[in-house]
């Protein structure tokens, strides 16, 4: 889907890359977001930005949202390792999510499941947000977030455990 | 709906429209602005490759501006002569 996008913009076509970041831009900064990253947009931002200066690299067109989300994973964990930058546009944020949960999740759930998601270690948050939240397999997380399958697999189980717990739901 | 479901729609939360219109602008923004400097770097960098080939040239090069000037003396000096003109006899039919 993205294979004629990329060839585009890595011929220079920066209309092409505006359409992969309007493709991609909502998942991956609800990815972030939900991942618990203060500097969120930021740090998408940043990524997108890399991935059209090294688009070059991309080995398979195919694989650009993989690899996208794996230039946005690195990044955070920089980020987070350098800590520091101002959450300028986490506010606006905080107020839309609220409007958006009440059409779908209850406030009360929506408030538990926030604080029970913010308990979570950062690697198992990450990937229940992509395998659950996004429909990711646990092959294709596993390759972005560096860990190993087996890792990715009983880390989205636990999640969706002690998140389901949350709502009542005991399995 | 059951808790898997309301589960998945808390997780697969995204960002509103409205917002997500300003993000794309603001990376094709920086976008561009990354652009702009890898051209500007290019630019600067060739610029400075031509000036130290033609400072390392630049023994030669005077010599042929010493040998071409007299012989050029008299074409330039035409050609500023048909420019001269150009620009008057335009600036009179712009007057009239």
């Amino acid at each position: 889907m993205d294979g004629p996008l990329v060839r585009a913009a890595r011929g220079g076509s920066q209309a092409a890359f505006a359409r992969l970041v309007a493709l991609h831009e909502k998942p991956l900064r609800g990815f972030l977001r939900k991942s618990g990253w203060v500097d969120a947009d930021d740090i998408a931002q940043d990524a997108f930005v890399a991935a059209w200066i090294s688009l070059g690299r991309l080995r398979a067109d195919e694989g650009f949202r993989a690899w996208l989300y794996g230039i946005a994973w690195r990044k955070a964990q920089d980020q987070r390792r350098a800590s520091s930058r101002l959450a300028r546009r986490d506010e606006t944020w905080r107020d839309q999510e609220a409007l958006e949960a009440s059409r779908e999740v209850g406030h009360e759930d929506r408030l538990a499941l926030q604080a029970a998601l913010a308990t979570l270690p950062e690697d198992q948050r990450a990937c229940v947000t992509l395998c659950l939240g996004q429909g990711w397999s646990h092959p294709e997380a596993a390759e972005v977030l560096g860990l190993p399958l087996g890792t990715v697999k009983s880390h989205v189980a636990r999640g969706r455990e002690r998140l389901l717990a949350v709502l009542g739901d005991p399995s | 709906m059951s808790p898997d479901d309301r589960l998945m729609a808390f997780l697969g939360e995204a960002p509103a429209r409205h917002d997500s219109d300003l993000f794309v602008a603001e990376v094709m923004e920086a976008v561009e602005r990354r652009a702009f400097l890898d051209r500007l770097a290019m630019g600067a960098s060739a610029a400075l490759a031509a000036s130290v080939v033609l400072w390392a040239c630049s023994p030669v090069l005077n010599l042929a501006v010493d040998a071409l000037a007299p012989v050029l003396f008299p074409v330039a000096g035409m050609l500023v002569l048909a420019t001269a003109a150009a620009v008057l006899g335009d600036r009179l039919l712009t007057q009239k």
